[in-house]
């Protein structure tokens, strides 16, 4: 088992290793600079500036230099905000993203198995029915569809909750709640639906007809012999699921105006600041990693019948 | 029974048989020596996705959408370049003009006004709740409100418009009724000598010269030449300013931009530019002419039926086409958008770029997933490793935020968008293809076909591919979706078809602006959209549980 953990953290080096250089190098080779703005710079300030940012030297020293700064834990410099370096950006605003995702993950895991349990036990039953239409049209519906609808219905036509805003910007806790909602809906619907068909499965296994011949509960026997094997494909599921909502977040925080780094990396690509580009970049695919690692350890962890090799 | 009727009934059985035979294609018999009827694999597909209702609406309506999309071109849409610019914002109407919904807005907002200054008599309580609806950011509630009860005080002589009021809305009535859009088309100009007809543009510059005198009213050509020379001047001097905007120029620094300028487009090039100039002069004449002769024609009382097509002459040796009708008279089912756009023609236009981008994307994703997928099954060992472990690190990265740094970095045109997209959405496609060629390579007919002395690739794509083609259409089928959804969510970002062209992602994306007061904006492309989806997701399910019925209790 320790050997397992330890082959999968080993792998991740080289995987983090390719995400940094590729998107090093991919912003670098586009035509255009940070510092080309609308007005043409002198030729000695922007010399200047380039010498103070060390990009006139050649590039594979200045990414020998980015990689030396990421092991000593500095992003560098941002090119575009003069006065901030990229640590200070991701420490403030990853937190935000950070909330978001794991209240929108919690919601859709919830309620995700809740329907999906529900529709497999009542099958082919109007709950069941009722349940697989709303996942149907949470696959159906994409995410930057569902963001302005809820946002022009629950809060400017019916004004029960504000339209945007971040309560730790100072507005209220009620904020939170249409970005996440929006956020977890499609992965609520893959969640039920994957709930359901693996509940289905399960409930037909024989240890669970030898329960059920036993005389147990049909309580018992949902919620301690049936939900914890079907809840397996689930937790293999929350890897990808993870990466969505990462990337979902862009639409989200750009329209419920959520301070949070889906923001910056719009705005980072635009204005070619490569470091801020690389860094949230960088931040990203680590949460992402680490989620894939984690689910993979938790899952041999649930399953005794994977082997560690 | 007689020995020839026994006789006669064999031979009627036997034929009846070889008529069955013939029937089954192999004439394959089962223990009872009965005909089995061949069934193909697409066959018995279509029999049991005919029997999924949900499957077979989704497929008619993604039929509707394709041949819509398909159809744009001829279909009685207000295209791109018809818009009329004071037509912005209407709301969605079936049975009111332009015209109606114009005169519609410019009353309530003469009577908000009148509300606020006091002249539009209102109970306190009535008062109380306008001023409510306004703290809610609810404007379209107040002037659809201030519109009812103006009309009703106005109705029963209560309320009076002031004089500026009375003139504005005599004017809005006046051009309601009055205003024509004429439309010219194919302009050509007809040599009186031969009675040939050329196009404007490929008249030389003294000839064109000479027409464009004419049309001035017979003025002098050499006139005529120095203004066109004074007109490319001045172009070539706004397009030297715009382009110097930063650095302040003085006069002469100007003339001599302007000369080098000239230099460098050459005799011919300032020649071409006159050329245009003159060219865009006479069709801005003719319009004019057009314009005002139909407008005396209407005063005339001539009846005109609108809208009108004609074939005219003017200047004595031009021919064209025009077409006229009445400006406010346009109906927009689902209303306009900012620029005074007709909203479905532009979700039509847009659906059409999207579902394109659907399908190409997918045909392009599938050809690299086929090829690499069928390398690493095919050929196993190292070639298989390799590919696989590429494979795997790809699938590692967050591809959507490398699409988004690639779209924003390589600028955002249509072909980047493809490319961007077909090169993270492979994986998949790949994975599946070498399972299923790995699971088929072993089989006998792929030996047979080996020891007949077929190669790889033939081996691989007469063999292989055909038969693991069941797989790929059902994944291709829940495959475009998600690229609609892909290219819709870069669209949204703005990052993905850029203006004047749209897709469904970037009028959502548009329509964030101003929801509250232009609401419909946003609510067709998102209807018309999630239904195509819907039916997509609906029929590739369908077809899913159609080629493989055991799938049905899976995701």
């Amino acid at each position: 088992m320790a050997k397992y953990v330890i082959k999968r953290l080993l792998g991740i080096i080289p995987t983090m290793f390719i995400i940094i250089t590729l998107s090093f190098f991919i912003v670098r080779v586009a035509p255009g600079g940070p510092f080309d703005g609308e007005k043409v710079l002198p030729e000695v300030v922007k010399r200047n500036i380039e010498a103070k940012y060390h990009m006139d030297e050649p590039l594979l020293k200045q990414y020998g230099r980015y990689i030396l700064g990421i092991l000593e834990g500095d992003l560098g410099p941002s090119y575009k905000y003069k006065d901030h370096d990229v640590n200070y950006f991701i420490g403030n605003s990853l937190p935000n993203s950070m909330i978001l995702g794991t209240i929108a993950m919690c919601l859709a895991v919830l309620f995700g198995v809740t329907f999906g349990i529900l529709a497999a036990v009542n099958q082919n039953s109007w709950v069941d029915y009722l349940s697989m239409g709303l996942a149907v049209i949470g696959i159906s519906i994409p995410l930057f569809v569902i963001c302005p609808v809820l946002q022009l219905v629950f809060a400017m036509k019916l004004h029960w909750l504000p339209t945007s805003g971040w309560f730790k910007s100072g507005d209220s806790w009620a904020t939170v709640v249409l970005p996440s909602v929006a956020l977890s809906f499609s992965y609520f619907a893959n969640i039920a639906r994957l709930m359901r068909s693996s509940m289905l499965e399960t409930l037909r296994s024989d240890y669970i007809r030898t329960a059920k011949a036993k005389g147990m509960k049909r309580s018992t026997i949902i919620f301690k012999h049936a939900m914890k094997g079907a809840l397996l494909p689930i937790v293999s599921y929350l890897g990808p699921a993870f990466a969505g909502i990462i990337t979902g977040s862009v639409v989200v925080e750009q329209v419920f105006r959520v301070p949070g780094l889906g923001k910056f990396f719009v705005q980072s690509s635009f204005n070619r600041d490569y470091t801020l580009i690389v860094g949230v970049v960088l931040v990203y695919s680590m949460i992402l990693v680490a989620m894939n690692f984690i689910v993979d350890v938790v899952y041999s962890f649930l399953d005794p019948r994977i082997s560690y090799q | 029974m007689k020995f020839t009727d026994r006789f006669k009934k064999q031979i009627h059985d036997r034929e009846e048989m070889h008529k069955l035979n013939k029937a089954g294609r192999n004439g394959a018999k089962n223990e009872f020596n009965q005909t089995v009827q061949g069934n193909s694999l697409s066959k018995d597909a279509w029999r049991r996705l005919r029997k999924n209702k949900a499957a077979v609406v989704g497929m008619c309506v993604v039929i509707l959408y394709a041949i819509i999309s398909l159809c744009a071109g001829i279909l009685p849409i207000y295209s791109y370049e018809e818009i009329i610019i004071d037509h912005q914002y209407l709301p969605p109407s079936l049975t009111k003009t332009a015209g109606e919904l114009m005169l519609k807005r410019q009353l309530s907002e003469m009577y908000a006004t009148s509300w606020r200054q006091g002249r539009l008599s209102v109970t306190e309580e009535e008062d109380a709740m306008l001023n409510n609806w306004i703290t809610l950011d609810d404007t379209n509630k107040v002037w659809n409100w201030c519109y009812e009860e103006g009309e009703k005080q106005r109705a029963a002589g209560t309320y009076v418009f002031s004089a500026s009021e009375q003139k504005k809305y005599d004017r809005l009535q006046d051009s309601i009724k009055n205003d024509i859009q004429v439309t010219i088309n194919s302009v050509r100009w007809v040599n009186p000598e031969n009675g040939k007809s050329y196009k404007l543009d490929n008249l030389d510059y003294d000839t064109l010269v000479s027409i464009y005198a004419k049309a001035l009213g017979g003025i002098d050509e050499q006139k005529v030449r120095t203004s066109l020379e004074t007109g490319v001047n001045s172009q070539i001097q706004t397009e030297v300013k715009t382009k110097n905007s930063e650095s302040e120029l003085t006069a002469e620094d100007i003339q001599s931009l302007v000369a080098m300028e000239k230099d460098s487009l050459g005799e011919d090039g300032v020649q071409a530019k006159e050329k245009s100039l003159a060219v865009d002069n006479i069709n801005v004449l003719i319009q004019n002419a057009m314009t005002k002769q139909i407008k005396q024609e209407i005063k005339a009382g001539t009846n005109k039926e609108f809208p009108y097509k004609d074939t005219e002459t003017l200047f004595d040796d031009i021919n064209f086409k025009v077409e006229a009708s009445l400006k406010n008279s346009r109906r927009y089912i689902l209303g306009t958008d900012n620029l005074g756009r007709d909203l479905l023609s532009r979700i039509i236009y847009g659906g059409r770029i999207s579902i394109l981008i659907g399908i190409v994307g997918t045909i392009t994703s599938l050809f690299i997933g086929i090829i690499m997928g069928s390398l690493a099954g095919y050929f196993g060992g190292r070639v298989d490793y390799y590919i696989m472990r590429f494979v795997d690190v790809l699938y590692g990265l967050p591809y959507m935020l490398l699409v988004i740094i690639c779209m924003a970095i390589f600028g955002t045109n249509i072909l980047n968008l493809f490319f961007a997209l077909a090169m993270v959405s492979w994986l998949t496609i790949a994975r599946m293809v070498r399972g299923q060629i790995m699971s088929l390579k072993n089989q006998e007919y792929i030996e047979a076909a080996r020891s007949m002395g077929a190669g790889g690739w033939r081996i691989i794509f007469r063999h292989l591919v055909p038969n693991s083609l069941s797989v790929i259409i059902v994944y291709s089928t829940l495959r475009v979706p998600e690229f609609i959804m892909q290219e819709s969510f870069l669209s949204f970002l703005g990052l993905g078809v850029q203006a004047p062209l749209a897709s469904w992602g970037s009028l959502i994306g548009d329509s964030t602006q101003g929801m509250t007061k232009y609401p419909w904006r946003l609510v067709y492309p998102a209807i018309v959209m999630t239904l195509f989806l819907f039916s997509m997701n609906f029929f590739g399910d369908g077809l899913r549980d159609a080629f493989d019925p055991q799938s049905k209790n899976m995701l």
